[in-house]
């Protein structure tokens, strides 16, 4: 092939080989798939921001001052390790995605990153906003199997009667108060009389209690709060709450 | 098709690739206004036989062909085919497993005075002795510090122009240059060239 001629030949190939060029639609579709995948990363990617919010929001933190462990213990046995984890890779697929959109290439890595980590916060906030957050939490709380070890180690948290602390249910007989835990044990619960006036409670109400265990099932509480995540999980029929407890959840605040 | 380089060059490039979407005849003016320059940056980046080196420019052309449909129109049109053929070659050589060598391509003049001031270096010998010297460093470079001296200094592709081409960010490609300069005075130190 000479080179004078390349261009001729070139086109002489073209023709008797009957090249064209790939439809558009080839190319588009390719772009709105890494534009879809990213929007899908960007929304579950928020959504775990929302959830995250949520739960660490309504963590209680005063009680965390209160434990014997020491707050850092509490706030790194509360962390909610799995969303976290989640979003480190919504946060990823959606850079990725960015980077490897038409022009994304102009862009540093770093830079994606932080952009995609900070469109993801705005949009979980305002997913936070409009409840998103305790919608999930509230969902997975009924249905996943495996909420309290994984989505929301706070319960797993509250749930240690041996290191003075506790979760469950209220339920009221005469003004005196006992705490059905998550697996069904019905817990007798002493109040010191300076903390008792503060309370409202009623039955079903979700509690989380510091104190100390006094006998197998007696519970000696020094501080009481009002959990909110995990509230639909430990309000779960299954738990064993008395009146089977369909009556008793229409009866929940947050369901009203 | 009888309009030469020159009258090519006036179209714009863009109407270019519309035309021969509607008409593969028009592809001919593309082919024209890019074979010589693609010729050389080929050549700059591999050590092919002229045979080989039409086998490769045709591929990059074919490719082009195929994918017109994929420019951007945001995109210069020369960026585009430049980062065609440059990921063509690398390709290429990796399906061989080889490390592409740049070619003896003679460099012109004007090339040389943009390389040494690119560079910082003087030009101390005759033309032809530095260009075989420059070329000599330039093949013991490692690929990616070759690529970025030869789109800078010889192509005079701008910075913008090379982050399209190499799809990596601006600030990456300047200081991969940096880096280029300093393994080029490096190397050419190695081998004992003054300049």
């Amino acid at each position: 092939m000479k080179t004078n001629n390349f261009a001729e030949h070139l086109l002489e190939k073209i023709k008797t080989e009957n090249i064209s060029p790939k439809p558009r639609w080839h190319f588009l579709l390719k772009n709105y798939v890494v534009w879809v995948f990213g929007a899908l990363a960007l929304i579950f990617g928020s959504a775990a921001i929302s959830v995250i919010i949520y739960l660490l929001k309504y963590n209680n933190w005063e009680m965390g001052l209160r434990l014997d462990g020491g707050f850092l213990s509490f706030f790194l046995m509360t962390l909610p390790y799995l969303w976290l984890i989640f979003l480190g890779l919504f946060i990823f697929v959606l850079s990725y995605n960015i980077k490897h959109s038409p022009k994304g290439y102009r862009y540093p890595f770093s830079f994606i990153i932080i952009f995609a980590i900070l469109i993801s916060i705005i949009l979980g906030e305002l997913f936070f906003l409009v409840g998103l957050g305790r919608k999930i939490d509230d969902i997975l709380g009924q249905k996943a199997p495996s909420y309290a070890r994984m989505f929301n180690p706070q319960l797993g948290f509250w749930l240690n009667p041996e290191a003075g602390r506790l979760a469950g249910l209220a339920s009221l007989n005469n003004g005196d108060l006992s705490i059905i835990d998550p697996s069904g044990k019905v817990w007798e619960v002493i109040i010191p009389a300076e903390i008792s006036n503060d309370l409202e409670l009623f039955n079903g109400q979700p509690l989380h209690l510091i104190g100390e265990a006094t006998a197998e099932t007696t519970f000696e509480a020094k501080l009481i709060k009002i959990p909110q995540a995990g509230r639909a999980f430990m309000s779960q029929p299954r738990h064993g709450f008395p009146g089977g407890s369909k009556e008793m959840e229409l009866k929940l605040p947050w369901k009203k | 098709m009888t309009q030469n380089s020159q009258e090519i060059k006036q179209k714009n490039e863009r109407d270019l690739v519309a035309a021969s979407l509607a008409n593969r005849d028009a592809f001919l003016d593309i082919v024209k206004l890019y074979e010589k320059p693609l010729s050389s940056y080929v050549k700059r980046l591999t050590k092919v036989d002229e045979d080989e080196l039409q086998d490769i420019l045709q591929e990059i052309f074919i490719k082009t062909y195929l994918n017109l449909n994929d420019f951007n129109y945001g995109l210069k049109f020369s960026s585009w085919i430049y980062r065609i053929a440059h990921n063509h070659v690398i390709s290429r050589y990796r399906k061989l497993k080889a490390r592409p060598e740049g070619n003896a391509v003679n460099i012109d003049e004007e090339g040389l005075k943009n390389l040494a001031d690119g560079i910082d270096i003087r030009i101390q010998t005759d033309l032809n002795l530095a260009s075989e010297e420059i070329n000599k460093i330039l093949d013991l470079l490692d690929e990616k510090y070759r690529e970025v001296l030869v789109l800078k200094f010889l192509e005079e592709k701008s910075y913008e122009e090379i982050s399209d081409i190499l799809k990596k960010p601006s600030g990456t490609v300047a200081s991969m240059i940096n880096r280029a300069k300093l393994a080029f005075k490096a190397e050419a130190e190695k081998q004992k060239i003054k300049f």
